[in-house]
């Protein structure tokens, strides 16, 4: 497969020039980063490139012979394939129709012939260490970083030997996008030509082996990674900063085992999770660290009455317990902040005070069963004041808060209850550093606090910084529990990826 | 934003319409403005305007919520305080039984809806046949004549308080201000809201989703049971399709009385504005000699006029407020 070169793109929306004269040359076998600031231009050339919009000016060709696209299809066709930031999905068909969609194989009559298409697809979900139960799945029941997988199976499917990646990792965990680095780097290996568009300077250096900055619609320079240093990089991307990632790990002694608050033992739900041993200490933070799709989040679920386990016992401070959903579980003194804070966690349209108190307005009872409207309010603004939480007052609506503040109140929510044990699902995903850490602090105040606190994340310096001990997930089983000097960034990641066992 | 998801400019802009349809049927005929017309808009008012406050409910509740059985349920109400009345059972238990098979048939609908997790609108569907069938097996296929009962029982749909339709007064007020309470001054009405807005996060934070969405179908079973019995006094008789009508009508009110169809917003307080607005329309026309057949139009066009005035307004309003 020859390379793809893009010359002299030009285009103009109205007045203003999005793309003026871009050069852009494509190697098989070699990963080319994208970088430029918001409205420098990168997502309209992915649309030139992928057929989505056509260029005022300027030639586009692949493997020498010029190619016109005025339609999608046909940059599909020339093996064009484009893998988005939030997946473009069907969310109600399955992950099979999804892959399919617009290629469906038929026999006669038109006839869909759905086992043909399974069988074109295993090898490839194989070739991506996806299980093939998944193509039964419904698209919206998977999480984004398995939306995004999806994609990716789609354009192997669909024989991509140009594969762009806008912006994968802004929404994904460090595990995942961990995960995601090793197939970009598979696919590479392959001989794919790959585009990797980030704001990330610490990506560029794992991944790609050229860059290209773009600024303003130009193209402001194009170099080999191992000839930019740091400086240089960020001297092309005008002073963006990286994330800092490398928060310095607590030093901390191995705990003493505080009284057991919650103990599962032998947990199992076919397909999502089997024999899970969780043991959660009052007074401490127990850190769940996995991969999507590790079981994580539905273990704390059964343990909170929404997804019932079949074998398996939960324990309560040495009691068995079974709670049939959230309400008795939060009787019996369990909480759990969800992961998805839009479809899980806020009521979007109702004001702060309603979503704080969401979780406890059995309590706010005056005379003649009416709401005590005054303590709500009050409980309300003590959490507020506690937590922080930057809003106008307590009755401005959820949605017009930044998401930050959003994910306090949620925390609020939980924070504000006694409680025996509180889970927390991704507790800081897509917020801001400063929030981020405020949070990290609420929750080492909840564990002194005598609280058994479990924080469930991806986020591998999330864990480490909060977590007194860390149990680690892979497929559905606990792989591991790391303690005191045994929790070491290396070590964790490389089991919770299997990358010990797969020994490349 | 008011707590409770209460908003001002549907219930403005009803009491507005129905103001000017008042005043536009008064230039053809100024005496519909008598106290005694006011007093027949009210009875024809009623009816449908309890039913419309448990169908408020059901709405709200969210996961398509609907009660298409409700006309039903007011049909079956009358069959059985028919057969029990003339089964020489006294008035007043008569009357209690209905209310709790009322309630029975609302919690039916609560069971299949929340229990089977059957779609609201097959689930009532479903129920809307049933009942409707099993009225006319007990009644027999005819209507069941009540006029020789209790002068008490006959006021309960003919009676007047202080010159004033008895159903309007102990019934339809106090019922409408129950339901107002119910919706903006207690946890249920709050969780209720809550769980419309968003029922996975609901579930999540610990509030019973099935049993408070059950509720509102029961509650609603009742308001239809009551509509039945006041119908069946008024008219003296028992009609096993007595409210075959209501079922899409109250549902229409429900939503011009600015209550999303999504859940989660409105108030009784709309559907009672969308009630009188819908009282006085009926009313004025046949009292102008419309062809009745026009009614069930003018319903339709009130409410795609309502939608197309209120964009505007609420377009206006969020300028505004920015």
């Amino acid at each position: 497969m020859a390379p793809v070169e893009l010359k002299g793109i030009v285009k103009r929306f109205g007045g203003v020039v999005a793309l003026d004269g871009v050069d852009l040359t494509l190697v098989p076998g070699e990963t080319h980063a994208l970088l430029g600031e918001n409205g420098a231009g990168k997502s309209t050339l992915i649309r030139v490139m992928t057929g989505a919009i056509v260029p005022d000016e300027g030639s586009i060709t692949v493997g020498g012979t010029p190619c016109r696209f005025t339609h999608p299809a046909q940059a599909s066709a020339a093996g064009i394939a484009a893998v988005y930031q939030e997946p473009m999905i069907y969310p109600h068909l399955s992950v099979l129709e999804n892959i399919f969609a617009g290629a469906e194989m038929t026999g006669r009559f038109g006839i869909v012939r759905r086992g043909a298409m399974a069988s074109v697809v295993r090898p490839l979900l194989e070739q991506l260490d996806l299980p093939a139960s998944l193509l039964v799945r419904r698209m919206s029941s998977l999480s984004i970083g398995f939306q995004q997988m999806v994609l990716i199976t789609k354009a192997l499917m669909l024989n991509a030997q140009v594969i762009i990646f806008d912006e994968p990792t802004s929404i994904l965990s460090q595990a995942e996008t961990d995960r995601l680095f090793v197939i970009i780097e598979r696919l590479r290996r392959d001989g794919r030509a790959i585009v990797y568009i980030t704001h990330r300077l610490d990506e560029i250096r794992r991944i790609a082996s050229r860059v290209t900055v773009l600024t303003d619609g130009r193209v402001s320079g194009t170099a080999l990674t191992s000839d930019l240093d740091e400086a240089k990089l960020l001297t092309l991307m005008a002073g963006k900063a990286s994330r800092d990632y490398g928060k310095p790990l607590r030093d901390r002694a191995a705990p003493a085992h505080g009284k057991p608050a919650l103990r599962i033992t032998g947990l199992t739900r076919a397909g999502l999770y089997q024999n899970v041993d969780w043991d959660v200490p009052a007074g401490q933070v127990t850190g769940v660290y996995g991969l999507v799709g590790s079981g994580r989040s539905e273990v704390a679920l059964a343990a909170f009455g929404a997804l019932r386990p079949e074998r398996g016992t939960i324990a309560l401070e040495g009691r068995p317990i079974a709670p049939r959903d959230p309400a008795e579980a939060m009787r019996l003194g369990i909480g759990y902040l969800p992961e998805d804070r839009k479809l899980q966690g806020i009521f979007a349209t109702k004001p702060l005070e309603a979503n704080l108190t969401a979780g406890t307005i059995g309590r706010f009872r005056a005379r003649g069963g009416r709401l005590d409207f005054a303590g709500l309010r009050d409980e309300a603004l003590r959490l507020i004041g506690h937590y922080r939480i930057k809003a106008r007052d307590e009755t401005i609506g959820i949605g017009t808060l930044s998401g930050g503040n959003q994910q306090k109140a949620l925390f609020a929510r939980w924070a504000g209850q006694s409680l025996k044990v509180l889970i927390l699902d991704e507790p800081t995903r897509g917020i801001d550093i400063g929030t981020k850490a405020e949070i990290h602090d609420f929750i080492r105040d909840l564990a002194a606090g005598g609280l058994a606190v479990v924080v469930i994340s991806s986020d591998l310096p999330e864990v480490l910084a909060v977590s007194d001990r860390i149990i680690v997930m892979r497929r559905g089983g606990v792989i591991g529990v790391a303690e005191g000097a045994a929790m070491n960034a290396e070590a964790i990641l490389a089991s919770a990826v299997g990358a010990d066992a797969r020994a490349a | 934003m008011h707590a409770s998801g209460f908003d001002r400019t549907r219930p403005l802009l009803l009491a507005a319409m129905a103001v000017l349809a008042l005043a536009g049927f008064a230039v053809g005929h100024p005496d519909i403005l008598s106290g005694a017309n006011f007093g027949s808009m009210a009875v024809f008012g009623v009816e449908i305007g309890m039913i419309a406050l448990g169908q408020t409910l059901v709405i709200s509740g969210g996961d398509s919520g609907i009660d298409l059985s409700v006309g039903a349920i007011a049909g079956l109400a009358q069959v059985v305080l028919g057969r029990l009345l003339h089964a020489d059972v006294t008035w007043p238990l008569a009357v209690a039984v209905t209310l709790g098979v009322g309630l029975g048939l609302g919690a039916i609908n609560a069971l299949a809806v929340t229990w089977l997790r059957i779609a609201p609108i097959i689930a009532t569907l479903a129920t809307l046949f049933g009942y409707a069938g099993l009225a006319l097996v007990l009644s027999g296929g005819t209507n069941i004549d009540l006029t020789q009962q209790s002068s008490w029982f006959l006021a309960l749909g003919q009676g007047h308080v202080l010159g004033l339709p008895f159903q309007l007064i102990a019934l339809y007020l106090p019922l409408l201000a129950m339901f107002a309470f119910l919706q903006h001054g207690t946890g249920y009405g709050r969780a209720l809201y809550l769980t419309g807005t968003n029922d996975r996060a609901a579930a999540l934070a610990g509030l019973r989703v099935g049993r408070l969405r059950g509720a509102a179908y029961v509650l609603c079973g009742l308001t239809a049971t009551i509509a039945g019995i006041v119908g069946a006094a008024r008219l003296g008789t028992a009609r096993p399709d007595a409210g075959m009508n209501d079922n899409l009508i109250s549902i229409a009110i429900v939503v011009l009385g600015g209550t999303g169809i999504f859940g989660g917003t409105g108030s009784v307080v709309g559907t009672a504005l969308a009630t009188v607005v819908i009282a006085i329309v009926d009313y004025g026309l046949s009292y102008n000699d419309f062809n009745p057949i026009y009614q069930a139009g003018v319903i339709g066009v009130i409410l795609i006029g309502v939608i197309l005035v209120e964009n505007p307004v609420l377009a206006w309003r969020a300028r505004r407020f920015k």
